[in-house]
């Protein structure tokens, strides 16, 4: 029985037929038993006893050295089997209502069971063989998902700059897999290849493999495809570009973490595009105009916190936040489909807004969503995934560690502006009817919640189970710092937003951070503009008693 | 030094008392006489720290020329300048303002190891004079600055009150 | 800290002025009339003198002297623009306050 859950990849194949076929009074209730199936499948290893399942059919694919056909089913591919079955799930039940008045309802379904198929290759496959064969399918199937209303202008040009990352990806693990001589591609034990086999030692094959991450977890300059990604239907949104296939370049990392840690050069490399991609996502985010697009760069920004972690040495941080960011980042995706769909199809944050009154499950749904982005320390399980990687990044680097710890500062800000910008009140977007959600649409969003709250507290159980134990503390002196941070930065926005009903914006000249800094640098006027009160009594009491400061500190400090 | 100790007691204690007039008076003349009072009182510990010249200086300029100009303007003034009482806001901010300053000032004092003075200074007038055109030369000719200013200054505020009216 | 200090005349005058130097920086902030505030000023000038012509006294620097008569003759210009300003702004008016907004134009 357990030799047969490495297959768990082919559970959607018969949704997807059944679904292709026409059959079923509603298309995609026959999907539903595969992702759950995949889910369980993951559980089921878990809490059995935990051996690695292999299979290995040798020759599957000709014209590279290693071309067995190999499924691994391990506690790393278990966990990864947990999201992608329990996400996939939700995002399921979601559709079903989200896209019920869609023509191309059948199509839909039949593309999701494909991607959960392909991803589920990828997260079981042994060696780099099977995992070009599920790279490749996760990237068709998301061209196909985001271009997947034909009729709308630019989603076929988004689809297409996906396909182009990808491309580079794809060409990337091509190469990576014509390095690995036969019968030594198993991902696992790459690390023991000895060096003489491969053309110039281990660098340029992390080389390679840190490409490939990038390119599919939209890192450093391959980051473009990411926010175009956004003209898919939400579900996709959710699913692909949050929880699922780009955590699949994380995925990557992690495996082949004893690859990277023979390259010293290429860990500190991804250390940096980690970091760098978290603060300018961040940045970024705060100027985009489109509520999606928003929460596409926070994706990009939580992958490059992954991304660092791996890069310090700390694999375990960053599949854990893997798994905690795949729930929170889920709901919120789904929670602004919620949004949008409520809307009519608005999408762009001046339009939105005070929707508070009308949507109040989703605003409470949205506020547990922010508030696990954002790390609220103990009620949420950001909270621990993220405080681990930053401790890890003090730990290794103290320069990047710091700019991470910024990032924090930044992400609380951006999550504050896209929560408070749509609930919040004061704003000066008149009535408009909006279309309340029906149950079945909420109701996906409340495990999601569940899984944003609570899964902080399966890091040290999970720690132990993939063999690198370590206690995940609850809170600790760093974590409330960041946290604190984080916090400020929400609240900030949520006062922003308040005093900024009707406030012009600057042009944007097409450059995302420009408007962030500008305005960074218009709050810090105003505020010192508030210095410039103009009662003659207030200049003199400052000059006064600075003077006195001034001077107690030099004579304290004088020998 | 030691024995001029009462002199210079004397000398500070009239010098505060009338600082305290000038800051608490309710009425500008009043205040104006208080800072003449301080102004004398000072030019008698001038003479007593043997700077006679200062001491001189101090008498013609400050008590002759500056207090004068004061009074001047009290004069002019309408109802000599009243004010109303300051609230308690202002009572705490001047209170907290003059308390930091003082422990500022007296915390730097009390630390600081005074060396006995030595012997005053000789020479006078000519050991001034060799001093501000000697050692002293590039501060005494840049003091042409503010009196230029001063000068200019008050002329150009009344010229402007004289064509625009206020 | 407090151990090494002794009451020494010089002491003695350089708290005199510390204090006087205080109590001009309070007659600052607690008065309204700009005239008041000026010779708020003045004392604090004068504490500053006083510290100079002390300093002079005790290291035998004649130069210190110099330095005070500078100080009085700026002391003199700055009592002048004050109260040029004081006088045309106030002039018509019969409460003097200088925390009013003032428009001061032209």
């Amino acid at each position: 029985m357990i030799g047969l859950l490495p297959w768990a990849w082919l559970c959607t194949l018969p949704g997807l037929l059944l679904t292709a076929l026409g059959r079923g009074q509603r298309p995609g209730l026959a999907s539903l038993p595969g992702p759950l199936a995949i889910g369980l499948a993951g559980v089921a290893f878990l809490l059995g006893d935990h051996q690695p399942v292999l299979h290995r059919t040798a020759e599957w694919l000709p014209l590279v050295p290693d071309g067995a056909f190999s499924l691994r089913l391990d506690g790393l591919a278990a966990v990864m089997l947990c999201v992608v079955g329990f996400v996939s799930l939700c995002v399921y039940v979601y559709s079903l209502s989200y896209m019920r008045a869609d023509p191309g309802q059948r199509r839909f379904f039949c593309l999701l069971d494909f991607f959960v198929a392909a991803m589920t290759l990828l997260v079981l496959a042994g060696n780099i063989a099977v995992l070009l064969a599920g790279w490749a399918g996760v990237g068709l199937a998301s061209f196909l998902l985001i271009a997947f209303w034909r009729d709308r202008e630019g989603t076929l040009g988004a689809g297409l700059q996906a396909l182009a990352a990808n491309a580079i990806g794809d060409a990337a693990l091509l190469l990576a897999c014509v390095l690995v001589p036969a019968g030594q591609g198993d991902l696992t034990t790459l690390a023991q290849i000895g060096p003489a086999l491969l053309p110039g030692g281990f660098g340029p094959l992390a080389w390679l493999i840190v490409i490939a991450a990038s390119a599919k977890s939209a890192q450093g300059l391959l980051y473009f495809w990411l926010p175009s990604a956004m003209a898919g239907p939400t579900p996709v949104s959710a699913l692909i570009h949050a929880a699922t296939m780009v955590a699949a370049g994380v995925y990557l990392l992690v495996r082949t973490a004893a690859v990277l840690a023979l390259a010293p050069e290429v860990l500190h490399a991804v250390a940096w595009i980690g970091v760098v991609t978290a603060a300018f996502s961040a940045l970024a985010s705060l100027s985009q105009p489109n509520y999606k697009r928003g929460l596409a760069y926070s994706t990009c920004s939580q992958l490059g916190y992954m991304f660092a972690a791996v890069g310090f040495g700390a694999p375990f941080a960053a599949l854990f936040h893997l798994l905690t960011h795949a729930s929170f980042k889920a709901l919120l995706f789904l929670c602004a489909g919620a949004v949008i769909h409520a809307a009519h199809g608005e999408e762009q944050l001046a339009k939105l807004g005070g929707l508070r009154r009308q949507l109040p499950q989703v605003m409470w749904l949205a506020l547990i969503g922010s508030l696990a982005l954002v790390g609220l320390p103990v009620l949420t399980a950001g909270a621990f995934s993220k405080d681990l990687i930053l401790e890890a990044a003090l730990h290794h680097d103290p320069a990047l560690g710091w700019l991470l710890i910024g990032s924090v500062f930044l992400t609380g800000l951006y999550a504050g502006r896209l929560f408070f910008g749509v609930f919040g009140a004061g704003s000066s977007v008149p009535h408009r009817e909006v279309h309340p959600p029906d149950a079945l649409l909420l109701l996906p969003l409340w495990p999601l919640a569940a899984g944003a709250i609570l899964l902080g507290w399966v890091g040290t159980p999970l720690a132990a189970l993939l063999g690198t134990p370590q206690v995940v503390p609850v809170v600790s002196n760093l974590g409330l710092l960041a946290s604190g941070l984080g916090i400020a930065g929400f609240v900030a926005a949520g006062l922003w937003q308040r005093a900024r009903a009707g406030a012009a914006r600057l042009p944007q000249f097409g450059v995302p951070w420009l408007g962030p800094v500008t305005g960074i640098g218009r709050s810090l006027a105003s505020g010192f503009a508030g210095l410039h009160s103009g009662r003659l009594g207030l200049y003199v009491f400052t000059a006064v008693i600075g003077t006195a400061a001034i001077l107690l500190f030099a004579v304290a400090r004088a020998p | 030094m030691q024995e001029q100790l009462p002199y210079l007691i004397a000398g500070c204690v009239v010098a505060l008392l009338s600082a305290f007039g000038v800051v608490l008076s309710k009425q500008p003349v009043h205040g104006a006489v208080a800072l003449l009072v301080h102004s004398l009182a000072l030019a008698g510990l001038y003479l007593l720290l043997a700077a006679e010249f200062v001491a001189i200086g101090q008498v013609i300029i400050y008590s002759g020329a500056i207090v004068v100009l004061f009074l001047f303007v009290v004069l002019l003034l309408p109802q000599g300048g009243r004010e109303g009482a300051p609230g308690s806001a202002r009572v705490l901010a001047a209170a907290l303002g003059g308390a930091g300053m003082f422990a500022a000032l007296a915390f730097a004092i009390v630390g600081t190891r005074l060396p006995a003075s030595g012997p005053a200074p000789a020479g006078g007038i000519q050991a001034i004079g060799h001093a501000l055109f000697g050692s002293e030369l590039v501060p005494f000719e840049l003091t042409t600055l503010p009196m230029l200013l001063a000068i200019v200054g008050a002329v150009t505020i009344w010229r402007r009150q004289e064509q625009g009216g206020a | 800290m407090f151990a090494t200090f002794a009451c020494t005349p010089e002491a003695l005058v350089l708290l005199t002025s510390a204090l006087l130097f205080a109590l001009g920086a309070a007659g600052l902030l607690l008065r309204r009339n700009p005239m008041a505030m000026l010779m708020s000023i003045e004392l604090m000038l004068n504490a500053g003198n006083l510290v100079l012509v002390l300093a002079a006294r005790a290291n035998n620097f004649v130069g210190a002297q110099a330095g005070a008569l500078i100080v009085l003759v700026l002391g003199a210009a700055e009592a002048v623009i004050g109260l040029a300003l004081a006088l045309a702004l106030f002039r018509r008016r019969s409460l003097t306050d200088a925390d009013e907004p003032q428009e001061v134009s032209g």
